[in-house]
């Protein structure tokens, strides 16, 4: 896919992850597994993308939109964080076996950042619903109500697309600084030299991070517990669950499959 | 004798119930979006066209403005259809618009907790994580995210439906159906499901590193080189255990800190772990 055609397709994603987010359909586009995955294969590397969107998920899957508290976002950090760890299978960067490691703390630290901000920004995107709702009520003359409602809810569709471009298209911006390097003053170079410093590789990076996710993982299991049940009760469904997952893997790894549908050489 | 309702009102109901957030804001929540979806003139008493809580007998002008400031509502997105066609059914058979709003606020707290326990708490993230464990198992990445999706969209589509139907049947005695649907138990039941398939993810996830060095990931980054292969290439149940129990400690420590954890702090302990990692590094 050339580039002017992925940037389009990327900004598009993110645009719709984030209308999917709360304004349009509310598919799971807007979660960053399945958000990350998608765009991963955009850019030429799903598993890649799956990978980041994964990590992702794990540290906000327990962040339910319940209860009036400000959550962090992930629609459009998804997909920029599936792209960002594509990068390494395209030929915009160099082949140097360090930077995997380098793309996916990349792909998270902006995927973390971008979900605090797409918080944020649903907050003033509300409020923004709010004025252009009292703005439609002083316009609104003896045209139907009917159609003024229609015209209001494209408008705030509108907004919020916008806002799912800004996210992606300013999220893919910083890492394009900073995979060339030009964010740091002195040091434009080349393509990746600035990620092939990160001192670890992608598995190492994938550990550390996939440590925070089970965190986040175990929030969801706080929240989403069954009230009435015993504690007790609630461990054992998880020990259960826990047993299964890891015989799932040991067949898996047996039978020669490895993640993203390949098999182990 | 109840009036008839219009061919389509339910397929509209359930088709505009995907927008209903659309204009949410912190004054009438969803309560804008309600008012779009009844927008629908139907026959009233007598051949006379109503609409719910905006028709009736206002100018125009008036309605529109009725329309444009509603009351506050609120209820899950996926539930939305419920409210809204009991109250075009209510308004068919010449309810006041005062009788109206009053169904609709009675059913806020229900509608908005039972489909918070039912798809926030249930069904979103129990096929978050079967797609998770598809992956991790080595489903191919595109063909798994399709599957789930479209297994997701039918579900809900299939909760819009129910909802739109039980609204436009029931009118005012709409909580029969919500009784009879024993949404609450099917809640339980899910969320039950989810503490099950969370110790899944979390067992395989903590066996991730194990996969990626198998080759899978990692060679295809080309991050390996055949040296940093394990030796024997198969891990050995001990590694197997240390790996599931590192993860058993982790879920575990976040399901104690469970609700004191904003929902920001995981994501600021993955900048602490590699922030971490990068310190390792460099000073070693």
């Amino acid at each position: 896919m050339g580039f002017v055609l992925a940037l389009t397709a990327l900004l598009a994603l993110g645009a719709w992850a984030t209308l999917d987010t709360t304004s349009l359909g509310q598919t799971l586009v807007c979660r960053p597994l399945v958000g990350g995955t998608l765009a991963g294969a955009i850019v030429g590397d799903p598993v890649a993308g799956a990978l980041a969107g994964g990590l992702l998920e794990l540290l906000v899957l327990g962040a339910l939109p319940v209860g009036a508290v400000r959550l962090p976002e992930p629609g459009a950090a998804g997909v920029v964080a599936g792209a960002v760890a594509a990068l390494p299978s395209t030929p915009v960067l160099p082949p140097d076996p360090g930077l995997p490691g380098g793309t996916l703390a990349l792909a998270l630290v902006l995927g973390v950042a971008l979900a605090w901000v797409g918080g944020w920004s649903q907050s003033l995107l509300r409020e923004g619903n709010l004025r252009r709702l009292e703005a439609a009520v002083r316009r609104a003359g003896g045209g139907a109500a009917g159609l003024a409602l229609g015209r209001l809810h494209a408008r705030c569709l509108l907004a919020d697309a916008g806002r799912g471009v800004l996210l992606t298209g300013g999220g893919l911006l910083v890492a394009w600084a900073l995979v060339w390097g030009v964010a740091v003053p002195g040091w434009v170079r080349g393509p990746g030299e600035l990620l092939a410093l990160w001192p670890a590789t992608r598995l190492e990076t994938a550990v550390a991070l996939g440590a925070a996710g089970l965190l986040g993982l175990g929030r969801l299991v706080a929240v989403v517990a069954p009230p009435g049940r015993s504690r007790t009760a609630m461990a054992g469904m998880a020990a259960a669950g826990f047993l299964v997952g890891a015989s799932l893997v040991a067949a898996a790894m047996a039978t020669g499959l490895s993640p993203g549908g390949g098999t182990t050489p | 004798m109840t009036p008839p309702l219009p061919d389509g009102l339910g397929r509209r109901l359930v088709l505009r119930s995907f927008l209903v957030q659309a204009t949410w804001n912190p004054r009438s929540l969803l309560g804008a979006g309600l008012q779009w979806m009844e927008r629908g003139v139907i026959p009233g008493p007598g051949g006379r066209a109503v609409e719910a809580n905006g028709g009736g007998e206002e100018r125009p002008a008036q309605a529109t403005r009725v329309a444009l400031e509603p009351r506050p509502f609120n209820a899950h997105p996926w539930l939305s259809p419920l409210a809204a066609g009991a109250r075009l059914r209510m308004a068919a058979e010449g309810a006041t618009r005062a009788e109206q709003d009053r169904l609709g606020d009675a059913l806020r707290g229900p509608l908005g907790a039972l489909g918070d326990q039912l798809v926030w708490a249930g069904w979103r993230p129990a096929l978050l994580l079967v797609l998770a464990l598809l992956l991790l198992v080595g489903a191919p990445p595109l063909a798994a995210v399709g599957t789930i999706v479209l297994v997701y969209v039918a579900g809900q589509t299939v909760l819009r439906v129910w909802a739109a139907r039980a609204g436009l049947a029931l009118g005012r005695q709409v909580g029969q159906a919500l009784t009879r649907a024993r949404l609450g138990p099917r809640a339980t039941r899910l969320r039950s499901g989810v503490l099950f398939l969370a110790g899944s993810v979390a067992s395989a996830a903590s066996l991730l590193p194990v996969l990626l060095l198998q080759g899978g990931v990692e060679a295809d980054g080309g991050a390996l080189t055949p040296e940093d292969l394990p030796s024997p290439p198969l891990p050995g149940p001990g590694d197997l255990l240390t790996w599931a129990g590192v993860g058993l400690v982790l879920l575990g420590t976040g399901a104690v800190l469970g609700g004191r954890l904003r929902p920001w702090v995981p994501g600021a302990a993955a900048l602490v772990a590699l922030g971490l990692l990068l310190l390792r590094r460099l000073a070693f």
